[in-house]
């Protein structure tokens, strides 16, 4: 028996989302009374609290693809038969994890807010039907893709690393993928506080973007946007915040002229502290918004600004 | 090159009625699930004179055949069950087993392409499509934003950070985005026609494909989701005013804006 984390690093570091698998799986090892185990693939090693860390280092991993990723993970996930295995939600994890799951005709949860043992079995809860409903499976053993946000970060360093071999075949090879074909490849997931832009800038989108800019560099965050804004072509795709653009749970979050369509709240809803600054009251991200400013979004920015720098 | 396209019914989460347990309310209106229509458009588009767009979906019911031939399928094949629920593994299982059918009588080319959409948007498993690649030992394309095939498939796909451009063999399996493109309307008489023409369809039984339904997951318990408290508002017509009673406000609730600035 055991708890088998997915760490992801970037520039040998561990990803937010990391660091919050690792507590969910320590929590779930203790109560299974087991050890955590993790992998990392493409690097040798990880800073990451586990008590034995697979390190897969190959240089056809160096760079994502699905292949060779799914043939690794079910490589050790059918060696060591984890009960559990926690991996981070995101376009990238159910990119691989699914392939993963069917070579090992295991079970595979997605979007999933929180893990725990329940009279031996393990228990993924997680929202459906857009959010209107919480559903909670049983299993006896499964993949978990974990959303970010859900757990508190757990740092660390690992008790042991093991290389662990990659043996790729030659199907494994098959497809290229260039990366970041456009776009600045902001990673708003690491960002403290994100101040986004929706709709509500077409007024003045270039000066929408400088009050943003100067804001979200007071507040030490980083500006994101909606798809309506992104799809506009005001920002780049890649500061989208949504179900097709990155899953964000800052500290705080301020969505500027954005109405909250389920598509953009999916990705966001997770923040610590929202403020929604819209001139409709009655918009839907009112409703999740812990602070709503009624008004014109420029006027209210500049105050902000104003604010700060007093 | 044919195309097989994944089609799936579910119950609108826009409109979905729960029943006491927290379950779909099977009176709640169904609906295609909105990817996959993006998934059968790629298919239309990508699709030259003579090439065949089939549509598969389990369930036990046609209604998303019946659109789908309606918006410009060729046939649709239904994966009957009778079982009362199933899961993802189940579903994928019996589509990879039906497609290798198709394959081995000719009815699907050998250079084909298999489309879904990029997840169901009701229960959000987003894996059957990706499963049904691996038991069908092609490579997949997930969060297609783009499709090109002249020459060798290529495809601008949504990735962490940003996009990529991933260069794949055929026969491949590809999910799309919702915002690759926008699904063509039925005509009225393609709809009639549809909906008249039993030619269209061919059910087969899940078990006739040699899989059994199973559900190692079991459903235990369902929720509302917590609700939030209520937001402060502010709403006086003087920006500055609002926003000083929004610093106030956060002050007082220990959560300053700029932290411990």
């Amino acid at each position: 028996m055991s708890v088998l984390i997915v760490a992801e690093q970037k520039n040998g570091n561990p990803s937010t989302a990391s660091l919050q698998l690792a507590a969910a799986g320590r929590q779930l090892a203790d109560a299974l009374g087991t050890g955590l185990d993790g992998i990392v693939l493409g690097a040798d090693t990880l800073d990451i609290a586990v008590d034995t860390l697979y390190a897969a280092k190959h240089a056809e991993l160096a760079s994502y693809r699905p292949l060779p990723y799914a043939r690794v993970l079910a490589d050790l996930i059918g060696q060591k038969r984890p009960e559990a295995v926690l991996f981070p939600d995101n376009l990238r994890s159910r990119d691989y994890a699914p392939r993963v799951a069917a070579r090992l005709d295991a079970e595979l949860l997605s979007g999933v807010t929180s893990v725990e043992l329940k009279d031996g079995k393990l228990c993924a809860t997680k929202p459906v039907f857009k959010e209107k409903r919480l559903y909670t499976y049983a299993a006896a053993s499964a993949l978990v893709l974990l959303k970010e946000g859900a757990y508190v970060p757990l740092a660390g360093t690992p008790a042991k690393v093991e290389p662990f071999p990659v043996a790729l075949e030659p199907a494994d090879l098959v497809q290229t993928v260039e990366a970041a074909v456009a776009g600045s490849g902001v990673d708003l997931s690491s960002a403290k506080v994100i101040v986004a832009l929706g709709g509500g800038i077409r007024k003045d989108v270039e000066r929408g973007k400088q009050l943003a800019e100067e804001l979200a560099g007071l507040l030490g965050g980083a500006v994101g946007a909606s798809r309506v804004a992104t799809d506009a072509g005001w920002l780049d795709h890649t500061r989208q915040v949504g179900q097709t653009g990155q899953t964000v749970a800052p500290e705080l979050y301020l969505a500027c002229g954005i109405s909250g369509q389920m598509q953009h709240v999916a990705g966001m809803r997770n923040s610590k502290v929202i403020i929604a600054i819209n001139t409709d009251a009655e918009s839907p991200i009112t409703k999740l918004a812990d602070y709503v400013v009624v008004g014109d979004l420029f006027s209210t920015l500049e105050e902000l600004i104003a604010s700060l720098k007093r | 090159m044919d195309y097989v396209v994944l089609v799936k019914e579910i119950a609108d989460p826009e409109g979905v009625v729960f029943d006491e347990q927290g379950l779909p309310d099977p009176k709640s209106r169904l609906i295609a699930n909105p990817r996959d229509l993006n998934a059968l458009e790629a298919a239309l588009t990508l699709r030259k004179d003579g090439e065949k767009v089939l549509a598969v979906s389990v369930g036990y019911q046609r209604g998303v055949l019946e659109e789908s031939v309606a918006i410009g399928a060729d046939h649709g094949y239904l994966i009957d069950t009778d079982a009362e629920s199933w899961d993802s593994a189940t579903a994928s299982k019996g589509i990879a087993s039906l497609v290798k059918k198709l394959l081995a009588e000719g009815t699907v080319a050998s250079s084909y392409l298999v489309l879904a959409g990029s997840a169901g948007e009701d229960y959000d498993n987003s894996q059957a499509a990706i499963r049904v690649a691996e038991l069908l030992g092609i490579p997949h394309l997930a969060y297609c934003e783009t499709i090109s095939l002249d020459g060798s498939l290529t495809a601008k796909v949504n990735a962490v950070g940003g996009y990529a451009q991933v260069t794949s063999p055929t026969p491949a399996l590809l999910t799309v985005t919702e915002t690759a493109n926008q699904p063509r309307y039925a005509s009225v008489q393609r709809k009639l026609k549809a909906k008249r023409d039993q030619s269209f369809y061919t059910t087969v039984k899940l078990d006739e494909l040699g899989v059994t339904a199973s559900e190692k997951v079991e459903l235990i318990a369902t929720a509302l989701p917590k609700e939030k408290p209520a937001a402060k508002v502010f709403s006086d017509a003087d920006a500055g005013k609002n926003v000083a009673a929004l610093l106030k406000a956060m002050q007082d609730d220990g959560r300053p804006l700029g932290g411990s600035r």
